[in-house]
């Protein structure tokens, strides 16, 4: 019996974390980030179902995971349901999203839910829903301080204004979802915003203006992902066409062209694409190309709407080539297309066809407006639909791309400290455990004395080693106090090195946050045992300057050691922590002496 | 003979200083959690001092004990003994209404002598104790390197002239830097300021 090999891979995922998890009541937070980037992983790899199914298993497997990984999860579940094309799964999931976002205050799965929810609404024409649903995200996203979640609800929100014919709405949201995206300095929030408006004007018949608003934007364009910057150049060529600035339309044509190369010719974007063309084709007169961009178009299997509504101008397209009954078959179709009230009138005008095709051309005309009418419409719902997609596929990378980084750095973070806890370890067994032994032996033979002596100094080491492994508490004392407390302990226990701590700025070291204080403490001692390990230094400075934001440097002279003065993984350790309180780290030696500078970005 | 009622939840460390005690004519009795101390110092009124380790187990510390056994009435002169001696719990024991602490690192006559001194009513820290709590906690700031030369200089018997000329600034600059010392070191002479320069490794 053959298995898929896809289902194997799922379930010896679940197998080993299963194993790995069924010796503990808990799960660790390492096995809780193998869980959640292997779904990730699946998901990023666009194997949609099995990122699917290997959430549900874990999620039905009653291990017990932090709520804000749980939450993760469950959104990378819905987004892989909603880019598996699985709409209505997605937006019922949603509901179950939400609750449990609300329930554990996890503002980011709420939004996403509505997210998706909003998606659903729209695609059954429920538009007011869809308003109040992108509506309460937006609140969500405020109340949370999350940017970049209220810029998309506004972006989500004038796309539903625009598609429910209230371009005044449309307008202000889409304002608004641009300054924000411009504030997150974000290329493709600021490009899909800025195409929404530019689709918005077009239904509304603001061409110049819309022209000079997206050319205004084109800095940004060149930042953006190709499908975006094809929702960027589809309104900025038909208003081009419009405008009669057909050379422009052309060379906005053939750029969005090099885009949709790229993309299956099936895609809705190099449809709406071949569409622009014929029509700049049949402006320009060349209606052998219009036609044969038209069959092309046919070919594809276009979806019946959009087929209904460009009959007409492959009537106008035929009926210019000269082939008239074909044009008039074209037109009946179109006419057909239309609703009972225009069908009526149509025959009228269809009786006529038959004697005076010379006639044809005006009435065309007429209709050709309409039918361009209700494509923009097509494309334009089409394209929201996709765009709508990308916001949340978007959304979910950028924080994908977001939770590797802090992974990355957590990992750093771990690896640090347990090289720290090594290192303590190594002391405890060589140095405290050692000496233990030792006095075990030479006990009948020690003086009293000599046996205090040496057990106090035994006692000492055992608590400096305890002390620092002690989390600093900064309630009971200052980061400046417990820096020279730091000094003066160093100074007692390492004779053979002095430690000098000097503050030579007007920087304030007891404003900064007690989390702040608490990496920089801890990079001072890692600075400082590391300048002991590699360099056997006689003298360590530790130096604190900076006004308005800090700087301390960490500097010992090397003594005449020719090794590495700093290992690249206490490096990677260090600069870990500098990133946790958004500053930097470099390391330099020269003259003799070796320097770790930190400063506050 | 007085009593002592000893609380640490070190069985080793509990035996060790029921032993000693009692060799220096003391009646010893011990508790190694919060809950039996607490029990045992409501039912025996011939406690005459608690002597407590600051480290417990959960749910209380050292601390906590004591100011329960405060709220309770049964309050007796209370010598905290640990080896905690990180900077931040020297604080959090300075802040207690305590009336002894003594460290762990510390000669362990410094314990006796904490107890018969809080049995006299008056209160005792420990030398070392002492000495990180006014050179650390006491301090107001940190030398910048021209204060420390400065400090070196004065140290080392130096007048302000001398110290001018030697570090290329004005006698007023020297002042300026005097004072920052004093400041900075929480101290009102500068012999002051050179011991607690020396307590923190400061000068050599």
């Amino acid at each position: 019996m053959s298995f898929p090999s896809n289902h194997l891979i799922i379930l010896i995922t679940i197998l080993t974390i299963a194993m790995g998890c069924a010796r503990k009541d808990k799960v660790s937070e390492s096995e809780e980030q193998a869980l959640f980037e292997r779904v990730n992983y699946l998901g990023a790899e666009g194997r949609y179902d099995d990122a699917v199914s290997l959430s549900d298993s874990i999620l039905d497997s009653g291990l017990q995971l932090s709520d804000s990984v749980k939450a993760y999860i469950m959104i990378e579940r819905n987004v892989a349901l909603m880019n598996a094309g699985k709409v209505d799964a997605a937006a019922a999931y949603a509901d179950t999203l939400a609750a449990f976002g609300r329930e554990r205050h996890i503002a980011e799965a709420v939004s996403n839910a509505y997210q998706i929810k909003g998606v659903a609404l729209r695609r059954e024409g429920r538009f007011d829903e869809a308003v109040e649903t992108y509506s309460q995200g937006l609140k969500v996203s405020e109340e949370a301080g999350d940017v970049e979640m209220e810029q998309s609800f506004y972006d989500l929100l004038a796309i539903v204004y625009g598609q429910s014919k209230r371009p005044k709405e449309a307008e202000k949201f889409s304002v608004k979802a641009i300054e924000l995206a411009r504030q997150l300095n974000d290329s493709n929030a600021v490009i899909s915003s800025v195409s929404t408006l530019g689709s918005i004007l077009a239904t509304d018949g603001r061409n110049e203006e819309l022209i000079s608003m997206l050319r205004s934007y084109a800095p940004y364009a060149e930042g953006a992902v190709p499908l975006l910057k094809i929702k960027y150049l589809t309104p900025l060529f038909h208003a081009l066409i419009k405008t009669d600035s057909l050379q422009q339309a052309a060379e906005a044509i053939a750029e969005a062209r090099a885009i949709t190369a790229m993309l299956p010719p099936e895609h809705q974007a190099s449809i709406a694409v071949e569409y622009a063309d014929a029509l700049l084709a049949g402006r320009t007169g060349d209606f052998s190309r219009q036609w044969r961009l038209y069959s092309h178009i046919d070919s594809l299997g276009v979806p019946g709407s959009l087929e209904s509504e460009t009959l007409h101008d492959r009537a106008i397209c035929l009926h210019s080539l000269g082939r008239y009954k074909e044009a008039s078959d074209m037109e009946r179709k179109a006419f057909e297309a239309l609703d009972s009230i225009r069908s009526s009138e149509s025959q009228r005008q269809l009786s006529e066809f038959y004697v005076k095709y010379d006639t044809l051309q005006k009435e065309l005309e007429i209709q050709k407006l309409h039918n361009q009418r209700m494509l923009w419409i097509s494309i334009a719902a089409g394209l929201a639909l996709l765009t709508a997609i990308f916001i949340i596929t978007a959304i979910g990378a950028r924080r994908r791309i977001r939770i590797r980084h802090e992974l990355e750095r957590n990992r750093d973070y771990l690896r640090g400290l347990e090289q720290e806890r090594a290192r303590m370890g190594r002391e405890l067994h060589d140095n405290i455990a050692g000496r233990l032994l030792g006095m075990q032996f030479q006990l009948d033979s020690l003086s009293h004395e000599e046996t205090v002596s040496k057990l106090s100094e035994i006692g000492r080491d055992v608590r400096r080693l305890s002390h620092e492994l002690m989390p600093p508490e900064f309630q009971y004392a200052s980061l400046t106090q417990l820096l020279t407390d730091f000094m003066a302990d160093f100074n007692v226990t390492h004779r053979q090195c002095h430690l000098i701590l000097t503050d030579e700025g007007s920087f304030d070291w007891n404003s900064v946050d007690n989390s702040v204080a608490m990496e920089l403490y801890r990079m001072v001692q890692e600075g400082v045992n590391n300048a002991l390990r590699h360099a056997n230094p006689t003298e360590i400075r530790i130096i604190l300057d900076g006004s308005d934001k800090y700087e301390l440097t960490i500097e010992n002279d090397l003594n005449n050691v020719d090794t590495p003065v700093i290992g690249e993984s206490d490096l990677k350790t260090l600069r870990a922590r500098a990133k946790v309180i958004n500053s930097e780290i470099s390391a330099s030696s020269n003259a003799g002496f070796f320097s770790l500078h930190i400063t506050q970005k | 003979m007085n009593t002592i009622l000893a609380v640490d939840d070190h069985p080793i460390v509990l035996e060790g200083l029921k032993k000693y005690l009692e060799k220096n004519g003391y009646n010893v009795l011990t508790a190694s959690t919060p809950r039996e101390a607490v029990n045992l110092a409501a039912n025996v009124p011939a406690i005459d001092t608690y002597v407590i380790d600051m480290a417990l187990q959960e749910p209380s510390d050292g601390l906590e004990l004591a100011k329960t056994l405060r709220e309770r009435d049964i309050r007796r002169p209370t010598v905290i003994y640990t080896m905690h001696e990180e900077l931040w719990n020297i604080r959090a024991m300075e802040m207690a209404e305590v009336e002894g602490i003594v460290l762990k690192g510390d000669d362990l006559a410094e314990l006796l002598q904490a107890i018969r001194m809080v049995e006299k009513g008056k209160s005792y820290r420990s030398p070392r104790y002492n000495s990180r709590y006014s050179s650390i906690m006491k301090s107001e700031g940190i030398l910048s390197t021209l204060d420390t030369k400065v400090l070196e200089l004065i140290s080392a018997g130096n007048s302000s002239r001398d110290i001018a000329k030697e570090l290329f600034i004005s006698e007023k600059a020297v002042e300026y830097h005097r004072s920052n010392i004093l400041r900075k070191l929480n101290s009102r002479t500068m012999n002051e300021a050179v011991i607690r320069a020396m307590h923190l490794g400061i000068l050599k």
